[in-house]
């Protein structure tokens, strides 16, 4: 098991730098140039230079990328022009708000898909399997930004449950980050809920049906034993794989989402980093991103052999 | 046998019994019988064969013993008895306190019967855990000696593998183990030896019965090769499109055969030189379950029938208290059995 994780944890690193080069390359061509951005109303030359020079953009390119790369190696991803604070120190301030929003969203996802999903595969052709599937095709059409607004309409405006806006720490107390973060992470949960709602359904489906079942269940297994342990691990994995594309997908949901609630989390960062051209920050955000993906994608791997026994001894 | 046979007769010492049982599943032509008045007794200490070609219904027989039967079938008539409790009445609840403690059954396919997410030991331990409420650990103790038991060298260790590390005749040995985990005294093997090699065939049959000896447990084997049948059962039930057709101790089944199904199976394996056909003596096929004949349903395929007694429903007649046989013409017919 360690060793596969190491493995894969070797086979990471390519892809994060590729897609740190990439973003690299794609900042070199994009229009906007930073020293602009920067220099504020009618700038002189002289000053867009002094901003070149200061930005390190007068460099050749592959020497910017490998200082670039040598510093963050370090954990040094620069300091931002714009608010010219430590990168590194403002994104790690900043992780755990949108970590913890998308953690809130993975457990409304995994609660509702995997509720949703387990009741319809057992009553499958019903009344009930039809309800769930229309309501998981109904839902899977709501992008994160409209269910947002449907939610704060409803559940913080005509009924004011949930504030509208805004955010408080999980320090402030877990009763008052709910209160803040339900909504966010309900409007970021909604397409992924109903995505895992189909695949639980389909993977449980399949898994009811093996051999293994009716020996379960020929030894005088209770039901709730037979679905809850023997078709449950068999169906996780392919429910595990689309998680991990769920939550790799919720972070890009989460950029949204935060511009929406005002939380000051990774998304209104990224935001932020764009509209003022700050490419040192945005340059750090990849980083992180790429990271945090490679690490779910590997979680999801190292599951796999949890859940297939058969996959260990290879 | 016959011996056996005439002992047990008069104790009530039944394990199982199926009385006029009928089953019907929804299909797309409406409901349709499948399985029609089976009359089948297991005692203890003894076993019987059930026999017949692919879609006879046996399969179908044996799951309403177990109450497993596929959601679109029910039973429409008659009943099954596990150690005397009527399985139809049961609520859902305490069939799962019927499977496992008085009737276990093995299946085709051991590999794919077996969960390839756990530990076999985890398997055959779950059985005990549930049924007499054991401890992990006590119950992973019982299950190396069951182990043994079954023949599985190396328990202590082979307990900790997963399914996948075992063959086919190993995999069908856990599901023994498994099977007999809660003393059951009925045993159900639904073709338990057709999915494996021939020498691993043999070893599972004998460990079957030196199994069934020793524990004296009743055990029903559903097989449609005879071969299987002449070396380990007491008493033969002969299945045709869903009913018995035929039902004797082996030994009279096997020489003087009353049913033109059975006589034609007989000739089909002792002649394996006429396998050009499905079975060699026997041309064309089982028709399927909604084009039951409502004449004699073998009638199409026999070589002896006449159109007279032959073209209406049939009813299973008595030979002699043991035999009995589903065929009209049971007193003119002299037909060909085994001969040794
Ligand atoms: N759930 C079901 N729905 C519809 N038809 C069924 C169902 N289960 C069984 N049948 C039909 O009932 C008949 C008897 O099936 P069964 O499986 O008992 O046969 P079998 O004697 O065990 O045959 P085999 O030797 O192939 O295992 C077959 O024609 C089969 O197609
Ligand atoms: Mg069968």
């Amino acid at each position: 098991m360690i060793r596969f994780i190491g493995k894969r944890l070797l086979l990471a690193v390519p892809t994060v730098v590729l897609v740190t080069f990439l973003v690299f390359v794609l900042m070199e061509l994009s229009p906007t140039d930073p020293a602009v951005a920067l220099a504020g109303d009618n700038p002189t030359p002289e000053r867009l230079a002094e901003l070149r020079h200061m930005l390190g953009l007068d460099r050749p390119f592959l020497e910017r990328y490998f200082d670039w790369g040598l510093h963050a190696l370090q954990g040094d991803l620069g300091t931002s022009p714009v608010t010219h604070q430590s990168v590194i120190s403002d994104l790690m301030a900043r992780l755990p708000i949108t970590a913890s929003l998308v953690l809130l969203s993975m457990i409304f996802t995994l609660v509702i898909g995997v509720g949703l999903g387990t009741i319809a595969a057992l009553k499958k052709g019903g009344i009930v399997d039809w309800i769930t599937n229309s309501i998981a095709n109904l839902l899977m059409a709501i992008p994160p930004f409209v269910a947002a607004m449907l939610l704060v309409l409803f559940l913080a405006i005509s009924n004011p449950i949930f504030p509208a806006t805004g955010y408080a720490t999980l320090g402030a107390g877990p009763g008052l980050w709910l209160q803040f973060m339900t909504l966010p992470a309900l409007s970021l949960a909604i397409i992924p809920a109903a995505l895992l709602t189909r695949q639980v359904r389909g993977a449980l489906i399949d898994a009811l049906e093996e051999d293994y079942v009716r020996t379960a269940r020929a030894k005088g297994l209770r039901r709730t034993m037979v679905v809850g342990k023997h078709t449950a691990k068999n169906a996780a994995i392919p429910v595990v794989t689309v998680l991990g594309l769920v939550v790799t997908q919720m972070v890009g949901g989460a950029v949204v989402v935060e511009s929406i609630f005002a939380i000051p989390g990774l998304g209104s960062v990224s935001v932020d980093s764009v509209l003022k051209g700050d490419l040192v920050t945005l340059q750090g955000l990849v980083l992180l991103v790429a990271v945090a993906v490679t690490v779910v994608n590997l979680l999801v791997d190292a599951s796999y052999g949890y859940f297939n026994p058969r996959l260990r001894t290879r | 046998m016959t011996a056996l046979i005439a002992d047990t007769a008069g104790t009530d010492d039944a394990v199982m019994r199926a009385r006029d049982l009928t089953v019907e599943v929804s299909t797309e032509h409406g409901w349709v019988t499948i399985v029609d008045g089976v009359n089948l007794t297991v005692r203890r200490n003894e076993i019987v064969g059930l026999v017949g070609e692919s879609g006879s219904g046996k399969t179908v027989t044996s799951l309403s013993v177990m109450g497993l039967l596929p959601r679109n079938a029910r039973i429409t008539r008659g009943s099954v008895e596990v150690m005397g409790r009527t399985i139809s009445t049961l609520t859902e609840r305490q069939l799962t306190e019927v499977r496992g403690v008085q009737a276990a059954m093995i299946f085709q396919e051991p590999r794919r019967c077996l969960n390839p997410a756990f530990t076999v030991g985890d398997q055959v331990a779950e059985s005990l855990r549930r049924h007499r409420g054991w401890s992990r650990k006590r119950a992973l103790q019982r299950t190396v000696e069951l182990f043994e038991l079954v023949e599985i060298p190396q328990a202590a260790r082979r307990v900790k593998q997963y399914p996948h590390e075992f063959s086919g005749g190993m995999c069908q040995r856990v599901m023994l183990a498994m099977a007999l985990a809660c003393d059951p005294m009925l045993l159900i093997a639904d073709e338990p030896t057709t999915a494996l090699d021939v020498t691993v065939q043999r070893q599972v049959l004998e460990l079957i019965r030196r199994l069934q000896a020793q524990l004296g447990i009743g055990v029903l084997l559903i097989t449609h090769d005879l071969g299987v049948v002449a070396e380990m059962c007491d008493r033969v039930s002969v299945m045709y499109a869903g009913q018995v057709v035929e039902e004797a101790d082996a030994d009279t089944l096997f020489h003087e055969p009353k049913h033109p199904y059975t006589s034609g199976l007989l000739q089909s394996m002792l002649e394996p030189t006429q396998r050009g056909r499905p079975l060699g003596y026997i041309s064309g096929l089982v028709p399927p379950p909604h084009l039951f004949p409502a004449t004699c349903r073998f009638q199409e395929r026999c070589s002896y029938a006449v159109d007279s007694a032959c073209r209406t429903t049939v009813e299973l007649h008595q030979v002699s208290p043991a035999h009995s046989s589903r065929c009209a013409r049971i007193d003119d017919l002299k037909l060909p059995g085994v001969t040794d």
